[in-house]
């Protein structure tokens, strides 16, 4: 595997400095040779490589002497192969676009920013070596991280990545993410974006959902909008209400902060039912005399909605029933019954 | 997947809004003050016009709102938007073309404060937002009006 592997090693050099079809053949035979070999890098190329620990992956890119008596792992001779694999389609990918290793030198100056780990072995790198095998070793780091990110984005939305790598390495380029669209669905970038966007407002609705009261059995999107709306219209309508009482009692209200905080606190059912008549009696006739009014009290904020009144015994402000007087002392008896 | 998509919502959820308890605190704090502003002007007993009673009622309407926005602060878009209309700044209606992409969205848009210059998406968020808001000041004025009536009982 050695000879093989320094025979491959000056090809590397050669092919990032110029695009050498017939170099490049030579080492792509080099590649068959060395497939075989190792048992299993049938399809988990870059798994493998991927469990190596980064710096050993790194080093097993770049070393120039090879020496197999140093790494530790076992496993080696096969990560050799792998490694010279992943090395390969990087000098294709680099050779065949121009324009794609401006974007890989790019990429270089930000992951260089990025990866600590890089930085040591790039120090040692730059006193093995001169500059191209540098600026060489660094591009297939590189390339290969971008393999790795690749792989995993596309390994979000498929299981097909090896046969990708594998037509990559048949001589086509590599530029671009991919990203695979799961199965039976169009594979338009617009289409797909739309389809981001539409998973992305599915899942607010859903959370919206649980955020109104019984949303949860409404199936169809149609009836949980009309539920949510119906329900911030039944809140608003509540703010209305209760600021209209608040304006009626507040002259005799003491903002005292703590002691409404305290009273807060307790709980609130014997005080909301003992609360519950005086101001209802006599705020009723206020009540109707502002309810002619109401349409026109409820200006900017939301469109006046005040026909369905009956809509407001809800189950959440059962307490509080602005309704016709003849219901509200109903259901003030009711609620008096159920307390007792 | 879908839990993927659903979770950063749900972590925004709980992390850009505060838990109920301490929204309901701010919010509580803000309204109560406002409240004690507006009860300076009010005269001591009830008045006798209507026109008094509606003035008042949308004093403290417009206390309660405008403190919730307030105490929610410019990091949302509809706190911003009713930040907006109490100052009586204009409306900052820019539309990038959300008419095309709306499905079914525009009675909510009507709705929510500032909901025409939003895209489907952050309108949703903002209709969580706004719904926890409005639930816990409605929670509060309902508190304040009871602790009030029941230590002054007028049986």
């Amino acid at each position: 595997m050695e000879p093989n592997v320094k025979a491959v090693q000056p090809q590397f050099r050669s092919g990032i400095s110029g695009p050498k079809p017939g170099g490049m053949g030579f080492v792509f035979d080099d590649i068959h040779g060395l497939i075989p070999g190792p048992p299993e890098t049938d399809g988990t190329s870059f798994t493998a490589l991927l469990e190596l620990p980064p710096p050993q992956a790194v080093e097993l890119l770049v070393m120039e002497d090879f020496p197999a008596k140093s790494m530790p792992p076992p496993i080696f001779p096969s990560n050799i192969a792998l490694s010279d694999r992943a090395s390969m389609f990087s000098i294709f990918a680099s050779a065949d676009n121009p324009p794609d290793s401006t974007n890989i030198i790019s990429a270089s100056s930000s992951m260089k920013i990025d990866s600590v780990k890089q930085e040591p072995l790039e120090s040692e790198h730059h006193r093995n070596s001169s500059s191209p095998a540098v600026s060489n070793q660094s591009l297939k780091s590189i390339k290969r991280k971008e393999r790795e990110k690749k792989v995993k984005e596309s390994s979000k939305k498929s299981k097909k990545l090896e046969a990708n790598e594998a037509s990559d390495g048949s001589g086509e380029q590599l530029p671009y993410v991919h990203v695979r669209a799961r199965r039976g669905q169009a594979t338009d970038s617009h289409s797909l974006a739309e389809r981001a966007r539409r998973e992305k407002i599915n899942a607010r609705m859903k959370l919206l959902q649980d955020l109104v009261p019984g949303c949860n059995k409404i199936s169809g999107t149609a009836m949980v909008l009309d539920e949510i709306i119906n329900h911030v219209q039944a809140l608003q309508r509540q703010v209305e209400f209760l600021s209209m009482r608040l304006a009626a009692v507040n002259p005799r209200i003491d903002f005292n902060l703590d002691a409404l905080l305290a009273a807060e606190s307790e709980s609130s059912i014997d005080n909301s039912y003992l609360g519950m008549f005086p101001p209802s009696i006599w705020l009723e006739g206020q009540l109707n005399g502002s309810r002619q009014q109401q349409s026109w009290l409820i200006d900017g904020v939301h469109p006046s909605r005040v026909d369905d009144t009956s809509n407001f015994i809800t189950p959440d402000n059962s307490l509080l029933s602005y309704d016709s007087p003849p219901n509200s002392v109903s259901l003030h008896s009711s609620q008096l019954k159920m307390e007792l | 997947m879908s839990s993927l998509s659903q979770n950063p919502k749900k972590t925004l959820l709980f992390s850009a809004m505060k838990n109920p308890n301490t929204l309901k605190k701010k919010l509580a704090s803000r309204f109560l003050k406002a409240m004690k502003k507006l009860k300076y002007k009010m005269s001591p007993s009830p008045p006798a016009s209507i026109a008094e009673k509606k003035r008042r009622h949308r004093a403290v309407r417009a206390a309660a709102y405008a403190s919730m926005a307030s105490a929610v602060g410019p990091r949302r878009a509809w706190s911003r938007a009713l930040l907006r209309k109490m100052k009586g700044r204009k409306r900052a209606r820019r539309n990038p073309g959300n008419m095309n992409t709306r499905f079914g969205l525009n009675h909510l848009c009507d709705i929510v404060p500032g909901g025409e210059a939003m895209d489907s998406c952050s309108l949703l968020n903002e209709t969580a937002h706004y719904i926890k808001c409005l639930v816990a000041q409605v929670q509060i004025m309902r508190e304040i009006l009871h602790s009030s009536s029941s230590s002054s009982t007028i049986l």
